[in-house]
């Protein structure tokens, strides 16, 4: 039983690899605003994609205030940009262990042999 | 939080005990009889134990009385019992650590007009949605809490690429026809082992 149990975790280890490598070409960052008791869809506040092509987009938080000029809402935008952070550092340490994961395979016996 | 430095140091100490087993494999392989392990670890001559019993299984029948510990309390228990009791806790341990990174994180602070929402995929995408006017203080407590919701996420994922990358290096150290299935649970009990003796610098638990 635990045999077979572990040969569905190794092949749900390469199919979670196969995704990450096909997905990971992209890492989206979205910021929306709720009205309390609202039933109605959150509203798109702030937006980042990073791709790994180097393309980047980003939409931030701004309005027009009374003399027309664009302001951008500072409180919306500094969570924005920590969760985008965040969001960085993380993809970048599941990287390293995808990395780890797919060179796993070549480093054998290496030890005096 | 875990440091990139601490992180470093178990690698350091899980890479001296695979190195420690594949030379101690290697002496076996070349007839040079018993080798040391320099690394002083008790666990590690459990490891070898295992690994033995992998590249002979037929052993396992023959040497039912050898000395050998895996926890405290389970002193009548045989030593396939225990290989099979260390397969069932691998199988359930990647089962957990695959299942934690399926699922979204949800990261709720707040309530009310004062509530701040965070969805989280396993691959970093991230949905934040708030009420306006959410005071600073909660967004920074809401914004802290994610930012340990995706480090305990990551360090899972690292925890399995370990598990997963050891069961390799024990699968060449085997080098039987099933090593590869034998290794993984052996990679198991090597990551929780050295995991056990880095995280009692405080550092986080396995898993």
């Amino acid at each position: 039983m635990a045999v077979t149990e572990i040969k569905g975790a190794l092949r749900t280890v390469a199919e979670k690899v196969s995704q990450f490598v096909s997905d990971a070409a992209v890492l989206k960052v979205e910021t929306r605003t709720l009205e309390a008791g609202s039933t109605q869809e959150s509203v798109l506040a702030a937006r980042t994609v990073i791709s790994l092509d180097g393309d980047n987009l980003s939409e931030v938080p701004a309005s027009k205030n009374a003399e027309g000029k664009w302001e951008i809402d500072t409180v919306l935008y500094d969570l924005h940009m920590r969760n985008v952070e965040a969001a960085i550092a993380y993809r970048s340490r599941m990287m390293a262990s995808m990395l780890d994961l797919l060179g796993s395979g070549s480093g054998m016996r290496t030890a005096g042999s | 939080m875990i440091r990139e430095r601490e992180l470093a140091e178990l690698d350091a100490m899980l890479d001296a005990t695979l190195q420690a087993l594949l030379r101690r494999a290697n002496a076996a392989d070349n007839g040079d009889g018993m080798v040391a392990f320099d690394v002083g670890e008790a666990d590690v001559e459990e490891l070898w134990w295992m690994i033995e019993q992998a590249r002979d299984p037929a052993g396992l029948a023959r040497d039912d009385e050898a000395p050998i510990s895996f926890e405290v309390g389970d002193a009548d228990e045989t030593h396939e019992g225990r290989i099979a009791r260390l397969y069932r806790e691998s199988a359930e341990k990647l089962d957990g650590l695959l299942s934690s990174l399926a699922t979204p994180h949800v990261i709720e602070t707040g309530e009310g007009p004062a509530y701040i929402r965070t969805r989280m995929g396993w691959l970093g995408d991230t949905r934040t949605e708030t009420a306006p006017g959410v005071p600073a203080s909660l967004l920074a407590a809401h914004v802290a809490t994610t930012e340990a919701s995706l480090t305990q996420s990551a360090h899972r994922m690292y925890v399995l690429a370990k598990i997963v990358s050891a069961a390799a290096t024990i699968a060449s150290a085997i080098a039987a026809p099933s090593g590869a299935l034998m290794a993984l649970p052996i990679a198991f009990k090597c990551v929780r082992d050295v995991h056990r003796r880095w995280s009692t610098s405080g550092a986080d638990s396995i898993g």
